[in-house]
């Protein structure tokens, strides 16, 4: 990220978990890679990689700021149910994460650990996952409008006055 | 409790209090409150705080005690207690020894806080802050001793293997003249009158019997001067580059959670002078235990990975780090890369004395490079330069900070530095090296082709290589470890795991006997069936081979740097970030 040009505020930089596009083997490398909190649920539980995987994977890190930073001078904090994400193997951390994007318990979760700051956020998390998770469950089909589905919540989110309003 | 906490922290007087180092003290009850949930928090040392609170004891006197609940034990006066020089000033070889108190310091109102008389296998101690660096994926955790621990395990999981043959070839095989050295030291350590080494009297003369921490570290230190004496005397050695020196019972700061370190070997710093020791300048590690039979047990193993946790994560151009753990007078040398650990068989000190005295010199006589560090990446001096070879030629890059790091041993170890060309402090780079799997693609390859398709969104490429030392590619099974064979060794964890069985084995048979002792005095039909049942309940042996497996030290260089996205300045900071990364993806 780099706020100083405004053409260029963010560029991928974990290239080295980029994966070929629609490559039909696994790469043969021994580790499920990237940070288990941000793994999508269908890559924790070790399914074929797909890019819907690394979408999912930006969902699950802004709801990760959301909950533990509360504004650019604030420390982040620890919060233990989610803490405890870091050390819970793989799969269960997939029926998890999949017991989380279901209807209420989403809404729950949100409203009561998203950080005051990011409050303004939880309608757009709310239309990210109706896209992320149709259905409140986890995709089936591969669907590449998803990039632009979740562009367009984001360049949405970026309008709302509540969330400009700091 | 927590409530008391709460209720503290909501007063505005707490808001005032200051620590010496500035830090607020309102902050540190937070911390406390955070320990408390987490039950991280030893309960015996709060236990002044309520009775002053149930008391009714005047607010001052509360507030004294909350104060020393949260004064970390960093603030006690504990000066270093340097030792007299080595006896030739030629040779500032020393030893680290970490280690506890002899004598309680003088008491002020913190010395609460300490516990000299501490039992040698205590609990954490009570103020372990939550910690602030992350192990390699872990995020916004406390990272407490016992999911630590866990994961540890896990992380090292199946990739220990001891007795590796070979192992000190490959270690102590490049140290120059070491054998001739050794072969002299130990030679005269036998003659004269009183000599250090009396292989009918049990070895080392002076060896602490029992082998308790405090003893084994005046010996150790008192035979390495012998050495080193000797080896100046008759080979005219080269200046070695290691230090003595005691320190009490402080855990080493820059810590992740504040750990001891019981011995080590540290880089001689060049002024004179009392210096504060922290984790980078730890060279070797070490665990000293009492007893010989925790030479096999996980717990010393996990004891001194740990240690060689810190030191990579605070010395970011280590390729390696070598160690030892000393139990009884078993010794066994460690190397941690990011594969995991591997060690040499164990030795007895005391039967083996030539084999002591060369790993002893040998550490003390490692170059930098034979020690673990990148020789690409100059270490101590500022500015600090990372050299890259593009086609013939080299190029120097300052570094200006170091950006991103992860604090797993067996992993990738990626860490960024931000640099720029030499020459040109305008321009910007990242460096991030890493150790990738050789069956992954290279990611240099993916930012070349980006680059060359004009891909927006992904950072601009400007240089990819594998890491060159030694004059080959810097891979942890063909240069770091030497080829040695692991196959050949036993792996620790399945060591363990046989030993249990056999314990359990024996346990069932046991069992099994006196259940059927029981059923020949008894007719109950209940017990006959479950019989058999007992007799199978041993664990299954994991048959599963996992493959040789490598690592290659990749390094790729970027034109571009930013921050982490949680640095977001603003929230449409942030979702302009995330909606340009996904954009970035999707090209």
């Amino acid at each position: 990220m780099n706020e100083d040009d405004s053409t260029w505020p963010g560029f991928l930089i974990d290239l080295d978990l980029a994966i070929k596009e629609r490559r039909l083997k696994t790469s043969g490398a021994f580790d499920k890679t990237g940070t288990k909190v941000f793994m999508a649920i269908g890559a924790l539980a070790g399914k074929l990689h797909s890019f819907m995987h690394d979408l999912e994977s930006f969902f699950w890190v802004l709801l990760w700021i959301c909950i533990h930073y509360n504004g650019p001078n604030e420390p982040p904090r620890v919060v233990s149910r989610f803490e405890n994400w870091n050390y819970m193997d793989t799969d269960q951390l997939a029926i998890m994460k999949a017991g989380i994007v279901t209807k209420h318990p989403f809404l729950t979760t949100m409203i009561e650990h998203v950080t005051p700051y990011f409050q303004p956020l939880i309608p757009w998390l709310w239309q990210l996952r109706m896209k992320v998770f149709p259905n409140g469950q986890e995709w089936e089909i591969e669907d590449e409008g998803l990039y632009e589905d979740m562009r367009k919540i984001l360049r949405a989110a970026m309008l709302d006055p509540e969330v400009l309003a700091e | 409790m927590s409530d008391l906490i709460r209720t503290l922290q909501g007063f505005r007087a707490s808001r005032l209090l200051r620590s010496s180092d500035g830090r607020k003290r309102r902050r540190a009850l937070d911390s406390l409150h955070l320990r408390l949930e987490s039950n991280q928090q030893d309960l015996q040392a709060i236990i002044p705080l309520l009775t002053k609170v149930v008391e009714k004891a005047p607010d001052a006197e509360i507030w004294a005690a909350a104060f020393e609940l949260i004064t970390p034990p960093a603030q006690l006066p504990a000066p270093l207690e340097e030792l007299i020089p080595p006896e030739t000033p030629e040779s500032s070889v020393e030893l680290t020894a970490f280690r506890a108190p002899t004598t309680p310091k003088t008491s002020g109102p913190l010395e609460k806080f300490t516990t000299p008389n501490k039992p040698e296998n205590a609990p954490p101690p009570s103020y372990q802050t939550p910690t602030v660096h992350n192990t390699a994926g872990i995020v916004n955790s406390s990272e407490t001793r016992v999911h630590f621990d866990k994961e540890l395990q896990m992380e090292l999981g199946t990739s220990l293997s001891i007795g590796v043959p070979g192992f000190e070839d490959a270690f102590f095989g490049g140290v120059s003249n070491l054998q001739s050295i050794a072969n002299t030291v130990f030679e005269k350590c036998q003659q004269g009158h009183n000599p250090p080494f009396k292989q009918k009297k049990g070895g080392w003369q002076g060896w602490p019997s029992g082998a308790h921490e405090p003893k084994v570290l005046d010996w150790f230190q008192r035979i390495m001067r012998t050495f080193l004496g000797l080896a100046a005397k008759y080979h005219g050695t080269p200046r070695p580059q290691m230090k003595i020196l005691r320190q009490s019972n402080k855990p080493l700061p820059d810590s992740v959670s504040w750990r001891k370190l019981d011995i080590g070997f540290v880089r001689n710093p060049r002024h004179r002078g009392p210096v504060q020791f922290d984790w980078s300048h730890v060279l070797v590690p070490g665990e000293l235990k009492s007893n010989p039979k925790e030479d096999t047990h996980e717990s010393t193993w996990l004891d001194l990975a740990r240690y060689v946790r810190e030191v990579f994560n605070t010395q970011e151009s280590r390729r390696f780090v070598q160690g030892f753990t000393l139990c009884g007078s078993l010794m066994r040398l460690w190397e941690f890369d990011r594969l995991g650990g591997i060690a040499s068989s164990a030795f007895d000190i005391n039967k083996d004395g030539l084999r002591f005295v060369s790993t002893v010199l040998g550490y003390l006589w490692m170059t930098d490079e034979q020690l673990g560090f990148d020789p690409t990446i100059t270490s101590n001096d500022a500015p600090r330069y990372i050299t890259i070879t593009k086609g013939d030629t080299t190029e120097r890059l300052v570094i200006v900070n170091m950006i991103r790091r992860y604090s797993a041993i067996n992993g990738r170890g990626t860490v960024c530095w931000k640099v720029h060309p030499e020459g040109d402090p305008s321009k910007r780079f990242v460096v991030k090296d890493s150790w990738q799997y050789p069956e992954r693609d290279e990611e240099g390859e993916y930012l070349l082709k980006a680059a060359e398709r004009g891909v927006d969104h992904v950072a601009r490429y400007y240089h990819h290589e594998t890491v060159r030392v030694g004059g080959k590619d810097d891979t942890i099974v063909g240069n770091v470890r030497k080829e040695l064979d692991i196959r050949g060794a036993e792996n620790a964890y399945k060591m363990i795991a046989k030993m249990k069985k056999e314990e359990e084995k024996k346990k069932d048979e046991d069992l099994v006997r006196s259940l059927s002792q029981l059923m020949a005095q008894t007719t109950a039909p209940a017990l006959a069936t479950t019989a058999p049942a007992f007799a199978s309940t041993a664990p299954k042996e994991n048959k599963e081979e996992t493959p040789m497996r490598d690592r290659v030290h990749r390094r790729v260089v970027l034109r571009d740097y930013g921050q982490p996205l949680y640095k977001a300045s603003s929230r449409v900071a942030l979702l302009a970030a995330l909606e340009s990364a996904i954009t970035g993806m999707w090209r």
